[in-house]
């Protein structure tokens, strides 16, 4: 084997390594601004893929992760943008997510808080998405492109309308024991 | 449980055995995705920006235009210090104008939002400046020519090397065409609630079905097997209280009718009684009874009695028979209206017109109510933002019954636009 070949291989295994760990965060990120998982899934596997033409420069990067999620946004962004243009006048209003009894799992809780997030505006869904999952301030505004100041703007409004929903969805009192 | 409590639920989530699986095949499918793009030749980076975002140029200017750019969205900038305002060849383009032939300032910025949206605008960006919070709205800009462009503007407030708030920036996208879709989408429900609200006092739950649920009878019984379908029509349809005379007459031929039939109020003046598992003559002689019975009976619905002209058209069904609920019906209501014009009570149908025979019997109705100005029209003006003219007028046909008068859409047919429609295909 030669050395440009063994170089190839360990790109392949590490960029396999990242994909395993991490696809499945990158379409939770995703799911969280859009309910069409067909999107989101054509939305990830075109990023991975160009992910993988430039694997040799990301994986350099401290948190190649955070190239994945600004670059799968913006393939959502423009997928979404494409699919209005060719069915705007079939666009119907997204049914709010409802759920009638306290999350019983962490799935639950997960799909819940996806809803929720879907029932904000776009940046607002993407900055909580991301500060849920340990980013830092600075982080998501370099992440998605926003001032600062809006990261944190962002960040209250949403909690306080998570809250508002939980509470409408009947389940906004403190657990029994905390 | 409280908000806090889901989100530790949310976050202590560990993939499943399902997600694991799933995981595993799609990088298997990017990395043979990613062989065959290469094979192929495929330009696979774009305009993906390929910098790391966590480092490099970290100025918040550069990161949202450039982040602006990717997203090919305007941008336009108010810098507090100097009260310059800047914007970008995209935002030029968004306001119709090419880059660089407006110089952009404050007064100008104001100038090319549509005048009834210019004070949000500015009552918008007040508030972000005062508050230092980000926001968001959508307003109009009016490019040469006037016409209307619809832009959704997030504003956001910058914050300077010194840690103060140093002006704002608003990044902005040409969002007409959703916004047209949200309002065609607003008019069509409040089409639907106009045509709800017309069909209101008709059907109730215990009593007659409506027109819609009297269909679904009438095809549930067609599957189950065979029988008849009886449209009996009423005149006069007024009267001081014509709601609270239909309903007298709906129970009168409840009343009548056998306990098993279902009943439907088809219209002003007009009830159906499906008779299942019956014979054309015993349905015959019961129509005709309860036909005799609504002629001698006197109605009260207002300060005066009322005796009512009544006619009946019946057609006999088999079990899976080619014609739909809508054929039979029409069929029935082309043979009352047989009846009503030979003098007779009645008109029976002993099996469902043949397919063009009712086509014409259609179009020879439609060709009459037009000779005898039977229908009336209503324009609506289409507006086009985009142009910020009115490019077409939509028009809605309605048909108009034996008093002159216009029948609610849902009475006559399933929606305006149907009944439009079957005018269009039967004239033509």
């Amino acid at each position: 084997m030669t050395a440009a070949e063994r170089r190839l291989a360990e790109l392949d295994a590490s960029f396999e390594d990242f994909c395993r760990e991490n696809i499945v965060a990158v379409e939770r990120f995703l799911r969280s601004q859009c309910g069409d998982r067909e999107l989101v899934q054509e939305a990830v596997q075109e990023t991975l893929i160009t992910a993988r033409d430039k694997w040799e420069e990301i994986s350099g990067y401290e948190k190649p992760l955070a190239w994945v999620y600004k670059t799968a946004r913006y393939k959502l962004m423009n997928e979404q943008a494409r699919q209005r243009r060719e069915a705007t006048a079939t666009l119907d209003e997204v049914p709010s997510d409802r759920l009638v009894a306290p999350p019983a799992d962490s799935r639950e809780a997960q799909e819940w808080l996806l809803g929720c997030l879907r029932r904000l505006p776009e940046r607002q869904a993407a900055v909580f998405a991301l500060a849920i999952e340990g980013w830092t301030d600075p982080e998501i505004a370099r992440i998605l492109g926003m001032a600062d100041n809006t990261v944190r703007s962002y960040k209250s409004t949403v909690r306080r309308r998570l809250k508002e929903f939980a509470g409408d969805a009947g389940f906004g009192t403190p657990a029994r024991g905390r | 449980m409280d908000l806090d409590d889901i989100l530790a639920l949310a976050a202590s989530h560990k993939p499943t055995v399902f997600e694991r699986a799933s995981a595993s095949r799609n990088t298997r499918w990017v990395q043979q995705q990613y062989a065959r793009a290469k094979a192929d030749g495929r330009d696979l980076v774009g305009d993906v920006d390929p910098r790391d975002p966590l480092n490099g140029d970290t100025g918040e200017i550069p990161r949202i235009t450039r982040a602006a750019q990717l997203a090919k969205l305007g941008t336009v900038r108010w810098d507090a210090a100097t009260n310059e305002v800047t914007w970008s060849d995209e935002m030029s383009l968004i306001f119709g104008r090419a880059p660089g032939v407006v110089r952009p300032c404050i007064e100008t910025l104001y100038r090319l939002v549509h005048p009834d949206d210019a004070r949000r605008v500015r009552e918008a960006t007040g508030t972000a400046w005062v508050r230092r919070t980000a926001t968001e709205l959508t307003c109009r800009v009016v490019q040469p020519g006037g016409i209307t462009r619809w832009v959704h503007c997030y504003i956001e407030v910058l914050t300077g090397a010194d840690g103060e708030p140093a002006g704002l920036i608003g990044t902005t996208q040409d969002v007409t065409e959703l916004e047209l879709a949200r309002q065609e989408r607003e008019r069509r429900a409040r089409r639907r609630a106009i045509v709800e609200q017309a069909s209101d006092g008709l059907g109730p739950g215990d009593g007659p079905r409506d027109r819609t649920a009297f269909s679904d009878e009438i095809d549930r019984a067609r599957r189950a097997g065979s029988g008849v379908l009886l449209v009996i029509a009423t005149e006069p349809q007024g009267g001081t209280d014509p709601d609270r005379l239909c309903a007298l007459v709906a129970t009168f031929v409840m009343k009548l009718a056998r306990r098993n039939d279902i009943c439907g109020l088809l219209g002003p003046g007009e009830f159906g009684v499906l008779m299942p598992g019956i014979g054309l003559r015993p349905a015959t002689s019961l129509a005709q009874t309860i036909v005799e019975k609504l002629r001698a009976q006197l109605f009260v619905a207002g300060p005066h009695g009322l005796r009512l002209g009544a006619w009946g058209g019946l057609v006999r069904f088999e079990a899976h028979d080619e014609s739909s609920s809508i054929d039979l019906l029409i069929d029935a209501e082309s043979a009352w209206r047989h009846a009503k014009e030979t003098g007779a009570v009645l008109k029976a149908l002993p099996r469902p017109a043949p397919a063009d025979e009712r086509q014409e019997a259609w179009r020879t109705r439609v060709r009459a109510a037009v000779a005898g100005n039977g229908f009336t029209l209503y324009t609506q003006p289409i507006l086009d933002l985009r142009l910020n003219q009115i490019t077409r007028q939509e028009i809605l046909l309605r048909t108009l019954n034996d008093a002159g008068n216009p029948v609610p859409p849902r009475r006559c047919s399933t929606s305006p636009s149907t009944s439009t429609r079957r005018c269009r295909s039967t004239c033509g």
